[in-house]
């Protein structure tokens, strides 16, 4: 085979990047895609905010789908935040002390997502659907996002709770992209894989 | 808590350079003052504050921000606030975390609730 032909047999190679508010289900999302593809979840997911602390790597995920083949790293960012408190993480339920650390580590996490957005190949930006969508962090990311040209797909997530209302998010956000799922239920999924093959085209 | 709000002209920020337009808000933020800034801050600006933000808490008094740029429309007129023409029409609030409840809903409507 020669080398031509070999490169383009060769799966390209995306970092896709999880980022979003606290809390919106980024490592549920995650761990079914790491599931689905590689047998393998990326991270602990937890009602506590800012349960990812530090960005997590899945790498060597397998992705075939829509006659697309991809080499994926999944990259989970900690949850973009501007501002942390002890005291939400004691509400539930930790000691000050591990409030304390907690809270430190999350705002050194914040700052690290932040400085690898640029390495970020295809982005997808999760809502949590069962909330109003017009927290600024959601614009801030997406404007980033857009500024550097990078792909990315707005994910409203937990449709599968009664409370969620995706046409706010739709209406919100009219001119992004926008692939509604239920990552714990796996709803929506097979659309976002097809959204993530036509993504990842767009990468150089 | 007492908290002030500023009313932050374009001319006030305009000839910072974007880490010092940073610090100038975050000095003010952090002594409990709510700015209106009619230059609103770029998504990039923003997320620069976010991460400056992040290197000032405290855990004792300053827990972060709470920002929120509002796209006022072409048919806003800043000359009601300023008492000067403006062709920005993007204006940004930034607030000590725990002064404010900011909201915006379907319709639109920005609602601020100062906190106690």
């Amino acid at each position: 085979m020669s080398w031509r032909l070999w490169l383009r047999s060769k799966p390209k190679s995306i970092n896709l990047g999880f980022y979003g508010e606290v809390n919106a289900g980024k490592t549920t999302l995650a761990n079914k895609i790491g599931r689905d593809w590689a047998n393998q979840e990326v991270g602990i997911v937890s009602e506590i905010p800012h349960e990812t602390r530090n960005i997590q790597k899945l790498e060597k995920v397998n992705f075939a789908t829509s006659g697309t083949k991809l080499d994926l790293t999944l990259i989970d960012m900690p949850g973009i935040a501007s501002s942390v408190n002890p005291s939400d993480f004691i509400k539930h339920g930790l000691s000050a002390s591990e409030a304390m650390e907690r809270a430190k580590e999350a705002t050194r996490g914040i700052v690290e997502a932040i400085k690898y957005l640029e390495n970020v190949d295809v982005a997808l930006v999760i809502i949590d659907a069962t909330r109003t969508p017009f927290d600024q962090v959601n614009f801030t990311i997406l404007g980033n996002l857009e500024h550097q040209k990078k792909p990315f797909i707005l994910v409203p997530n937990k449709i599968d709770l009664p409370e969620s209302n995706v046409r706010i998010v739709r209406d919100a956000f009219e001119n992004y992209t926008v692939i509604p799922v239920s990552a714990l239920q796996g709803d929506g999924i097979e659309a976002l894989y097809d959204k993530i093959a036509e993504m990842a085209k767009r990468v150089r | 808590m007492k908290y002030r709000v500023d009313f932050i002209p374009f001319s006030e920020v305009h000839d910072l350079a974007p880490d010092e337009k940073i610090r100038y808000i975050l000095s003010k933020v952090m002594r409990n003052t709510i700015l209106v800034l009619e230059s609103g801050l770029t998504h990039s600006e923003e997320l620069n504050l976010i991460e400056k933000t992040m290197g000032k808490i405290d855990y004792d008094d300053f827990f972060g921000v709470k920002l929120f740029s509002f796209d006022a429309g072409n048919d806003f007129k800043w000359t009601k606030l300023f008492g000067k023409g403006s062709k920005n029409k993007i204006f940004t609030i930034v607030a000590p975390n725990e002064a404010v409840s900011v909201t915006k809903d379907e319709r639109g409507i920005l609602s601020i609730r100062i906190n106690d």
